[in-house]
């Protein structure tokens, strides 16, 4: 409990840190929406539009696959961003530090989709690459590698991620649940 | 004029006392007080349309100013420090006068001071509205907690100010 206290902000500028924090990550998750959306028409016309002959019927399931993870990525930064757009500062105390509580938490709902749409984008990169390599190794050595460097690249990005949350959406998250359990006292 | 100014100003007029009155509880001077009063307006302002009417209007106007100073962040209401009125009416929904406590208003005043300053948030929170006579129905509208919680909370805030209060005059 301690060393949760370390990192709680004062209760003074919870509020006031909040629609900070939400007008930044409002920004950021309409960045990203808009960046998805544009990858969906770029792998969609170099993967599946593409007449050239030499696109394999892999590449083009690929080209499907990126195109239906980025779709999920899109709706979920839609749907984010639509939910930072509506947060309501003037609701009651206790349903203002529920929604920010829901809001800050480090897993949220979304996991399931997002899970879906990277499990999506590994499968793309396996049928993409698979005819380029496959004569350097076996089948199961060259998912094996990819699955390697996959699992790094993702393993970072969380850790990055992890560490944002930490310094920039816990304090809030451990404030607010804070709130709540006095208020429910 | 539109419908939302019109509807603005009708609202404000209605309820320009609640506001400048919670707004008195955050800042000891007139300055910060004016500040957080805009505030108010701002806030009252861009949220109007979001205001559906499922709770009383003077509900929404109390929860927008509370929450409005709960984040304001003009540094002396960044301390959250609560100051009492010296007018008797309030005085009197904190402690009862006519006990011994009254002897010394202005001494009075400065401990009940100290003491809700030391109070947590919210607990502060409710007893700038208890100040206010706002009814235990509204206050538990504006936080979002059961009437019976309101005022379980209340009396023991009550009951720990009485307390104190009678240690420090013994």
């Amino acid at each position: 409990m301690q060393k949760d206290n370390k990192y709680q902000m004062d209760f003074e500028s919870l509020i006031s840190e909040m629609e900070t924090t939400d007008s930044k990550y409002k920004k950021v998750m309409r960045r990203f929406q808009i960046m998805f959306f544009v990858f969906i028409f770029f792998y969609a016309g170099v993967f599946i539009i593409n007449p050239y002959p030499e696109l394999t019927i892999y590449d083009r399931i690929a080209g499907a696959c990126y195109v239906i993870a980025f779709s999920l990525f899109t709706i979920q930064f839609r749907n984010l961003h639509k939910r930072l757009k509506n947060v309501n500062y003037f609701d009651t105390v206790k349903k203002v530090l529920q929604d920010a509580e829901k809001r800050y938490r480090l897993w949220q709902k979304n996991i399931l989709l997002i899970s879906v749409a990277i499990l999506l984008i590994d499968a793309a990169t396996i049928l993409i690459l698979y005819d380029r390599f496959i004569e350097n190794w076996t089948l199961w050595q060259f998912i094996a590698v990819v699955q390697v460097v996959f699992i790094l690249l993702i393993g970072t990005g969380f850790t990055i991620g992890y560490f944002k949350w930490r310094k920039e959406s816990r304090p809030i998250w451990l404030s607010t649940k804070k709130l709540i359990k006095e208020l429910e006292d | 004029m539109t419908n939302k100014e019109v509807k603005f100003r009708k609202v404000i007029e209605e309820n320009e006392h609640k506001i400048s009155s919670i707004c008195k509880y955050y800042s000891s001077n007139d300055e910060g007080q004016k500040d957080l009063y805009q505030e108010v307006l701002i806030n009252i302002w861009k949220s109007l349309d979001s205001f559906r009417g499922d709770a009383q209007l003077s509900t929404w106007i109390y929860r927008v100013a509370v929450n409005t100073a709960m984040g304001f962040t003009n540094k002396e209401i960044k301390r959250q420090k609560i100051f009492i009125d010296h007018n008797e009416s309030i005085l009197n929904n904190l402690v009862d006068l006519e006990e011994d406590l009254a002897k010394d208003k202005e001494k009075l005043v400065q401990q009940l001071e100290n003491q809700i300053n030391q109070l947590s948030v919210i607990d502060k929170i409710i007893m700038t509205l208890v100040m206010e006579s706002v009814n235990h129905k509204e206050i538990a509208s504006v936080i979002g907690i059961t009437e019976p919680n309101v005022r379980v909370k209340i009396h023991r805030i009550k009951n720990e100010l009485k307390e104190t209060l009678k240690m420090s005059n013994s």
